[in-house]
């Protein structure tokens, strides 16, 4: 038992990550954006190409492609959406679907549809907990980065002015051109914000196991799953809703099949959806008289 | 939605058998008939795949198109009724039965999904729709795993009443052929002339006035997604049998999305463009095959494009979904519709010079009042003021303000006013006269809005500044309170605030400074105080009012614009705050313009224009409105001569 909740933590991490990039958009955007999982891979062979087809050393090869992610991003957003503002989510959601099949085949034809390990730039060592349990040097690693970048999100969108701003642009545009907000760019930052975290999870699943296209559904779009269970407007529920799925499909995993682990992520964001949408953490909706 | 459908022309019942429509639906199935003739077995194949689409995108746009609602699961339904028809063949139940099985179930599932649409909405319906769909592919994975294994289930040949089918493609050809047609009437029949079809375009987008008007939402609901599932069954149980093998990994998230892909580009709420849509969806990659064959292979294209079918593919229908709902949101259909219309008109102008190029569907740009959304009102014996000379250097002028609406609704024709530094000057008009329009036109609208600046001009000391955005005109001191939707709900007292505190605009001479702003809201508002950590959405009207006031001297404005001080508060709350603007202006010299619909404001505005019907009939100091009410009450009903 001790070890399999070890090892949901890693996973539960990995998860936070993908839930924060679909809470970090609805939070600055009000949008579901289902070319999620495929941005999310995107974002990740970027990273694999500058790593090793461009030699770039670790942080560079992340830095550079969380900027050219965030770049996509703010693009999809002022090329795209921007036009389409006032138009309703439903055709937004659409429209995210038809880039979803877009960025899905020229992800596929760029980079193929082989895995890829991740070449190892610091010793990934086996730590032996008791209990039989083990962890790894990067499940720590991503366990530590995931928290820390929960809080830093948290702490920018929930506390700080241009957090503020974007929560005000999500919520009403107009009002808050009004209000002397640049709207097109704060939103053009949502987007970017979003995309970035997707990225990471992609990254931190790669090191953790490998980077296969596979992770577009398995972790960008089943991402929603832990969003929807922690609360999709709630950023530190980014990481209780990653804990409560990963948890839910390790033990799925180990009793049932490893072929049910999936079912069981959406069959929990299901249930919570019908029976609590707010999820764990999130506010209900005010309604405005 | 965008469900337009066109007027048919009056026309004798011979005349109508006669009429282009007619001829062209007889044309069509004639030819649908004796298609299948010349072509090659292939080609019979892909025709054939195209009509199983055909039901498949029907079944969805009467869900998504017709009803409103959204769902990305149409795969899941086309599983459940493959897998169901598949498992029952095996059992040598009848084809005919097992693919009306397949079709039920899909149906029960429907309804299951139906459950969550009751309580979701938009994106969390989506997002369940989803969520059905990978629960369906695992149980169906799981079953051809426990049953069949990975070869996938071999069907036997499809036979009705003694006719088998087998794997003759002309056959089959015209089996899907009555499938479709049928499919078509029902649906037909379901949407056009029943009490249940008005009911469902009542509930797509705007089940709060169904449920009103007392239609059952939740039983339609569940209804609009029984009967596209069920259809989507079928479809998936003739699949199944048309393959010959089926593997329930055929059922993918990519496949739900060309489905979506066929109702965007045929067009939502019409079956004719659901169908276009699915046949060209569906032959899509016929196209992109062939196109990478008939390039020469040894050039760097051809062989690009041969190597790359199924990815180019996807590229294709997702650029397609994309730039249907951006440029032609209302896809193929409307633009045939569009086109039609056109051809019809330079028709009937005898096909005069001009060809090709539409007149505007608004109508001439005077600024005569035309047909427009503003109200008609009697006149009086007042000859209209259209030529309101402003003293010189006025603050903030307008100019022939016309402000067009998409659709070529207008909000306002000709608005001409100034407003002189250090005043308040009302705007006086009747319920949709055009006031809040010309407030917006001043204070800018965002790109988003569909609202633009058609005609005359806004000037801000001597410089035009017709049609800048609002973030734009707050940082020039224009500060807009507008008339609804003031605050934001979702943010607390103090974020409303704080956010206008990061909003202001560079410092310029005149108006409220940045240090004395958060003082001045403070000793304006003291009841605004303790209320700082409450969410604004839970506000009284006017606190919400106070609020939006304090939010908009935060971004220090020389202009302060208030649409509708008075509405839907009280007598006595609305007196306070009238004092209140007037201490902003003479004590901090903001001026301010505010509309109105009755006197509430004369008594503290220096200068008053009066609006009707979207143009500026009167200006002068507001005592006259109030001392010789009886002349201008005909434009603004009997408040301002009763009070």
């Amino acid at each position: 038992m001790f070890p399999l909740l070890v090892d949901s933590v890693s996973v539960a991490g990995i998860y936070a990550l993908s839930a924060l990039s679909w809470v970090l958009l609805y939070r600055t955007t009000r949008l579901m954006n289902l070319a999620n999982g495929q941005f999310l891979l995107l974002g990740a062979y970027l990273f694999v190409t500058f790593l090793v087809q461009f030699g770039l050393p670790f942080p560079a090869a992340l830095l550079v492609s969380a900027a050219a992610i965030a770049i996509i991003g703010a693009l999809v957003y002022v090329t795209m959406l921007r036009r389409l503002a006032g138009q309703g989510e439903f055709t937004i959601v659409i429209l995210t679907l038809g880039l979803a099949a877009v960025v899905d085949s020229l992800t596929t034809m760029i980079w193929g549809s082989n895995d890829r390990v991740m070449p190892s730039s610091l010793s990934d060592r086996t730590y032996h907990l008791p209990l039989n349990a083990t962890i790894t040097t990067y499940e720590i690693i991503v366990i530590v980065a995931s928290i820390v970048l929960v809080g830093i999100a948290s702490l920018f969108i929930d506390h700080l002015p241009y957090g503020l701003s974007m929560r005000a642009a999500a919520e009403n545009p107009v009002l808050a051109s009004q209000t002397g907000i640049r709207v097109g760019r704060v939103l053009a930052a949502g987007w970017a914000l979003s995309l970035v975290a997707a990225t990471l999870s992609g990254i931190a699943y790669s090191y953790v196991n490998v980077l296969s296209p596979g992770i577009s559904e398995q972790l960008g779009l089943l991402g929603l799953a832990p969003a929807f269970v922690g609360g999709l407007d709630s950023i530190p529920g980014a990481l209780l809703g990653g804990l409560l799925v990963a948890l839910g499909q390790t033990l799925a995993g180990s009793y049932i099949s490893a072929g049910s682990q999936d079912a069981v992520a959406w069959i929990l964001m299901l249930v919570f959806l019908l029976f609590r949408p707010q999820g764990l953490l999130g506010s209900k909706r005010i309604e405005r008289v | 939605m965008r469900r337009v459908t066109a007027a048919p022309p009056p026309a004798s019942p011979l005349r109508r058998l006669a009429s282009p429509r007619a001829v062209a639906v007889v044309v069509l199935i004639v030819g649908l008939v004796v298609l299948p003739q010349p072509l090659q077995g292939y080609q019979v194949n892909w025709v054939n795949l195209a009509l199983l689409a055909v039901i498949g995108a029907l079944a969805l746009n009467q869900l998504m198109g017709v009803a409103g609602q959204v769902s990305v699961g149409n795969a899941a339904f086309m599983a459940v009724g493959a897998t169901v028809a598949a498992g029952l063949a095996q059992h040598s139940v009848p084809p005919v039965v097992a693919v009306l099985a397949g079709a039920v179930a899909a149906a029960v599932m429907g309804a299951i999904v139906g459950i969550p649409a009751l309580r979701l909405r938009g994106l969390y319906l989506a997002a369940a729709t989803l969520a059905l769909y990978y629960i369906v592919s695992y149980a169906t994975n799981q079953y051809q795993t426990d049953t069949v294994g990975a070869s996938g289930w071999i069907m036997p040949s499809f036979s009705v009443g003694g006719w088998s089918l087998g794997i003759d493609q002309k056959s089959w050809y015209y089996l899907l052929l009555i499938v479709v047609a049928a499919t078509f009437l029902f649906l037909r029949r379901l949407t056009d002339r029943s009490r249940f079809g008005r009911a469902w375009h009542l509930l797509s987008g705007h089940s709060k006035a169904a449920s009103a008007m007392g239609v059952d939402v939740a039983r339609l609901t569940v209804q609009a997604f029984v009967i596209s599932s069920f259809l989507i069954g079928l479809e998936g149980g003739l699949f199944a049998y048309y393959v010959g093998v089926l593997d329930s990994g055929d059922f993918t998230l990519a496949l739900s999305i060309q489905y979506v892909a066929m109702i965007v580009i045929g067009g939502w709420g019409s079956m004719a463009g659901a169908a276009v849509g699915a046949v060209l969806v569906t032959l899509l990659p016929l196209g992109v095959e062939t196109l990478g064959s008939s390039l020469p292979q040894t050039g760097a294209a051809g062989q690009f494009i041969s190597a790359n079918v199924p990815a180019l593919q996807g590229i294709v229908y997702g650029v397609l979904i994309v730039l249907f709902l951006m440029y032609q949101p209302g896809g193929l259909a409307r633009l045939a519709e569009v086109t039609a219309a056109r051809a019809g008109r330079l028709a009937r102008r005898g096909g005069g010079r001009g060809g090709g190029r539409a007149r505007p569907a608004t109508g001439p740009a005077a600024p005569v009042p035309a047909a427009g959304a503003a109200r008609a009102r009697p006149r009086s014996e007042i000859e209209p003021r259209s030529d309101i000379e402003p003293p010189a250097a006025p603050l903030l002028l307008t100019e022939g303000l016309q402000v067009s609406y998409a659709g070529g609704v207008f909000g306002t024709h000709s608005v001409s006013l100034y407003v002189l530094p250090g005043e308040i000057t009302v705007l006086l008009g009747a319920n949709g006269a055009g006031k809040t329009s010309t407030l917006r036109a001043i204070s800018g609208f965002t790109s988003a809005e569909g609202a633009r600046v058609t005609g005359g001009r806004v000037e801000l000391d001597g410089r035009d500044v017709t049609g800048s955005p609002p973030d734009r005109m707050v940082g020039r001191g224009v500060v807009l309170v507008p008339e609804r939707d003031k605050v934001f709900a979702d943010l607390t007292v103090a974020e409303n605030l704080q956010l206008s505190a990061r909003g202001g605009r560079r410092r310029r001479a005149g108006g409220v400074g940045p240090s004395d702003a958060a003082a001045l809201v403070g000793d304006l508002f003291p009841a605004l105080a303790p209320l700082s950590a409450r969410k604004a959405g839970v506000l009284s009207g006017g606190e919400r009012q106070m609020l939006a006031i304090g939010r908009a001297l935060l971004l220090q404005p020389r202009v302060l614009i208030v649409d509708e001080l008075s509405l839907g508060l009280a007598p006595r709350v609305v007196e306070e705050l009238m004092s209140q603007l007037q201490l902003i202006n003479t004590r901090h010299d903001v001026t301010i313009l505010m509309a109105e619909q009755s006197s509430v404001a004369t008594g503290i505005a220096q200068r008053a224009f009066v609006i009707e019907t979207g143009v500026t009939r009167w200006s002068g100091p507001p005592g006259e409105v109030g001392d010789g009410g009886e002349l201008i009450a005909s434009y603004l009903g009997t408040d301002l001569a009763s009070d």
